[in-house]
């Protein structure tokens, strides 16, 4: 994943700083477990099984949710 | 008195500043024991950031965007507040509160309000009608909703010419170009009609006033404005002896009955002819110049509702002048992210993302 997703600050309560743009955003919770995980560097796949063990949902739901988050997070430049 | 909970809008100290701050400054320097709650629309709005003035604060949705939600969130913080007396900063906030009169009513919530009746004769396109009945001219104006009706009025009353938001903003157009560009503007923004009105040239002034339920004169204060910004509002000015000016204001309260705070604009021609240019339904920006030269106004409307006082005095001091300036405060994020998140002011105290549990992320500098 790009590095610039591991430049942003957040909080607990979703609340998304950009450093280097200076632009904030406020997200959900699933969008802040996806953010940690792909500060961690992970897959779609493990971020997708961290979705539904975290949030009690099936796989498919899990899956939409990951790849729409991850499109948001592109029209952003966070990832490529 | 002590107990006393007030809130109040307006809290955006910008370069376009509502009259909130002003509003509790004057509060707390007649009583540091007040509760003085913000109610603000913008997480940026200085107001939240200004712990010496405001005691907390909350955000709510526009009053335009959706009126039940406006009110619910409202009441939420009059609830959670026990609200005494509520002092609206905006025009646009009192159609709602004029329509909700008895929700507050029946919560003891207390504020001076003008009737819808009275509230409509203070707005732009009936300025005409009431100048006639005040004795004052205004300028000549036509409020125009296509570009043939704007080139009809600008016939009419001539270049320059000032181009006006229904609600906010003004801008005089020297050119046929300039008045269709003000034009667009005004109608993206404010919607229409757009009002073009004569160009009077002379010097500016204003008047602040309170008038009670019923239309009682509970004050009334002119300034000179000495120095403008670009978009024509105050940054210097200076309190006069001008008993035209109080007399006029006098009469408005009596011709309309108006209830609450207000402010009267005014132009001057080197010939000393007197215009009304607009009425404000609210108290203005420089509130404070005239508690500071000895008339409270926004303390005189609390004893007002709470107390019933009706009798003060006229006097002021002539010669007092508000010189406003840029600070800068300087707050962590994490004051930011408290106020986006939960909707409220933030505590004096927070620390910042670099030490706070609950942050990922947060470092010293970008490039070391």
């Amino acid at each position: 994943m790009d590095k610039r997703i591991n430049r942003i600050a957040m909080s607990e309560n979703g609340f998304i700083f950009d450093p280097q743009t200076g632009v904030s955003y406020v997200t959900n919770s699933t969008g802040l477990e996806i953010l940690k995980k792909l500060k961690d560097a992970k897959e779609v796949d493990d971020i997708r099984e961290h979705v539904v063990k975290e949030f009690e949902v099936s796989s498919e739901e899990a899956e939409r949710d990951v790849i729409d988050f991850l499109e948001l997070l592109k029209s952003k430049g966070f990832v490529e | 008195m002590s107990s006393l909970t007030i809130a109040v809008s307006g809290i955006n100290s910008i370069d376009n500043p509502g009259a909130g701050i002003g509003i509790i400054r004057s509060l707390k320097e007649a009583n540091p024991d007040f509760q003085c709650i913000g109610l603000s629309y913008d997480a940026m709005d200085p107001g939240l950031y200004l712990d010496q003035y405001v005691d907390r604060a909350y955000l709510l949705p526009y009053p335009s965007a959706s009126r039940e939600k406006y009110l619910e969130r409202l009441f939420y913080v009059c609830e959670k507040e026990k609200v005494d007396v509520i002092i609206p900063a905006f025009d646009s906030e009192l159609p709602h509160y004029i329509q909700n009169r008895g929700m507050l009513d029946e919560r003891n919530i207390r504020l001076l309000l003008p009737t819808r009746a009275q509230f409509e004769r203070t707005q732009k396109v009936n300025l005409p009608a009431l100048g006639e009945r005040l004795g004052l001219r205004v300028p000549v104006t036509r409020a125009v909703t296509t570009l043939e009706e704007l080139n009809a009025a600008l016939d009419f009353v001539g270049l320059p010419a000032m181009i006006k938001g229904v609600f906010y903003e003004a801008y005089c157009a020297h050119s046929f170009f300039d008045a269709h560009h003000y034009f667009h503007r005004m109608a993206v923004k404010w919607g229409f009609p757009v009002l073009v009105q004569q160009y009077v040239s002379g010097h500016d002034f204003n008047l602040v006033g309170l008038a009670g339920r019923g239309g009682t004169n509970l004050g009334l204060v002119p300034i000179k404005k000495l120095l403008l910004t670009q978009l024509g509002k105050i940054w210097t000015a200076i309190t006069i002896d001008n008993p035209q000016m109080v007399e006029v204001g006098k009469r408005f309260v009596e011709e309309t009955h108006f209830t609450g705070g207000f402010e009267l604009e005014f132009r001057m021609t080197e010939s000393e002819e007197l215009y009304l240019l607009e009425i404000n339904p609210r108290f203005p920006a420089w509130v404070y110049l005239a508690t500071a030269a000895g008339m409270n106004l926004p303390m005189r409307y609390v004893s007002n509702v709470t107390k019933g006082e009706y009798e003060y005095g006229q006097e002021y001091e002539v010669g007092k002048m508000l010189v406003r300036y840029t600070g800068e405060l300087i707050r962590d994020l994490s004051h930011l992210e408290f106020i986006t998140i939960n909707g409220e002011k933030s505590p004096p105290s927070l620390p910042s993302p670099l030490e706070g549990e609950g942050w990922v992320g947060g470092r010293r500098s970008m490039v070391l």
